[in-house]
């Protein structure tokens, strides 16, 4: 909470169309990948993310912001039972957005190695698509046409499991 | 929109439940494929266990017909109720009415591994199922030495468990079908069979002692309580397990 923003190193990343954004070093380091790089030092002053474009990179700057912010599980056995609170109603308001997206911050969290924010997108996509018929499923995913069953193996897959298709 | 990488499919597949996993394998064949793989069934875990019940009905003379149903849980762990309409049934063999062995022997991230034919019939039979993809895997038989069959004479112990190194399911089986004259000089066979395959393979390393009763599959490992005296009145204390990854015995 108290970072002193004149004191903090700050990291300047690059998304796909060119946007950069300088974040505090702190709020990078909740990617792994990121983290990485800095250990390593081979981390440039700006960081480019060829395959981030800007909205999603915004959304993953906005995520990484407040888990820095918030104080972590292992820091202290009796956190302020509020915060923990504070951070389960911003990953459900954070969560609030289109399938798409979902998918683009799934993958770009994937990229950056950012564990918490990988598990929040799984629960929303598993969620969404839990109850929901295969056809239904396919739009939503936008499943490649050119890997569906044959219409004999979904007969056959569908008999096999008619009993969770009520 | 980009596919989702399969490795993200298994993190959002192990957070369903099974009856949505049953549907979806339907959706497509990269979705089938992760569904179907043993690892899903290793990482689900124990997170959501269904509870299952399990019954049978004698349709033939020598078959079985067996049931298993899911049960709903209402409102206390006490108070269960059976699901109308089975979730799967398959039929097991079994040429000796009237006799009450063991039949389920064992089970492993989801599988079970059920008795099926008894020893007075020259062969033991054994049959695997996953209630999840509705299989039903028919072991290969065992062969039993002719001097056993005669005597009526044989021991076994054995379970299932999962290899991680190999992502399979292997059945392992400890079996004594030569009866000897000494205590000491107990003839043992232990038999692999990885599931999937047509065969059951013979490993050179036998325990010291016969190992009987249950087996626990934990940690890549099946373990027996076992006593190394049978004379002895001893409480039972020592564990014996076999590893599945390099088919040995530790004690």
């Amino acid at each position: 909470m108290s970072t002193s923003s004149s004191s903090s190193k700050k990291i300047v990343l690059k998304s796909a169309d060119n946007e950069t954004f300088e974040i505090d070093e702190i709020v990078a380091l909740e990617s792994q990948a990121i983290k990485n790089m800095i250990e390593d030092e081979c981390a440039d002053n700006v960081i480019p993310l060829g395959n981030i474009d800007s909205k999603t990179l915004s959304k993953i700057i906005e995520y990484c912001k407040k888990h820095a912010e918030s104080p972590k599980k292992d820091d202290n056995a009796d956190i302020d039972e509020k915060a923990v609170e504070d951070l389960k109603s911003f990953d459900a308001e954070f969560a609030k957005v289109d399938m798409p997206l979902i998918q683009d911050i799934l993958m770009a969290a994937n990229f950056l190695n950012i564990d918490n924010l990988i598990g929040l997108m799984c629960r929303t996509i598993a969620d969404r698509i839990k109850g929901k018929t295969p056809e239904e499923i396919r739009k939503i995913l936008n499943i490649n046409k050119n890997d569906l069953l044959s219409p004999e193996q979904e007969a056959k897959a569908r008999e096999e499991n008619s009993w969770a298709f009520d | 929109m980009v596919e989702l990488p399969q490795d993200t499919l298994y993190n959002i597949f192990s957070r369903l439940p099974i009856k949505s996993l049953a549907c979806f394998r339907c959706v497509c064949k990269q979705w089938r494929k992760v569904i179907n793989d043993p690892y899903l069934n290793k990482i689900r875990g124990e997170e959501e266990p269904i509870p299952i019940m399990f019954q049978q009905f004698r349709i033939a003379y020598t078959n079985i017909l067996c049931k298993l149903s899911s049960l709903a849980i209402i409102k206390s762990i006490t108070t269960v109720k059976v699901e109308k309409d089975p979730i799967f049934e398959f039929s097991r063999e079994d040429l000796t009415p009237g006799f009450i062995s063991r039949l389920v022997i064992g089970f492993c991230n989801g599988l079970v591994l059920f008795n099926s034919k008894h020893i007075l019939h020259y062969s033991i039979n054994y049959i695997v199922i996953n209630p999840l993809s509705k299989q039903c895997h028919k072991l290969p038989r065992i062969k039993i030495r002719p001097a056993a069959r005669a005597a009526c004479y044989l021991r076994k112990s054995g379970g299932i468990g999962y290899d991680d190194s190999t992502n399979t399911f292997k059945i392992v089986f400890v079996i004594q079908d030569e009866q000897s004259s000494k205590q000491v000089d107990v003839k043992l066979r232990t038999i692999v069979h990885v599931l999937g395959t047509n065969t059951w393979r013979e490993i050179s390393q036998v325990p010291s002692y016969f190992i009987n009763g249950e087996c626990v599959f934990a940690h890549g490992c099946l373990y027996w309580l076992v006593c190394a005296d049978h004379s002895s009145t001893e409480p039972r204390k020592v564990v014996c397990f076999s590893r599945l990854v390099t088919n040995t015995y530790e004690e």
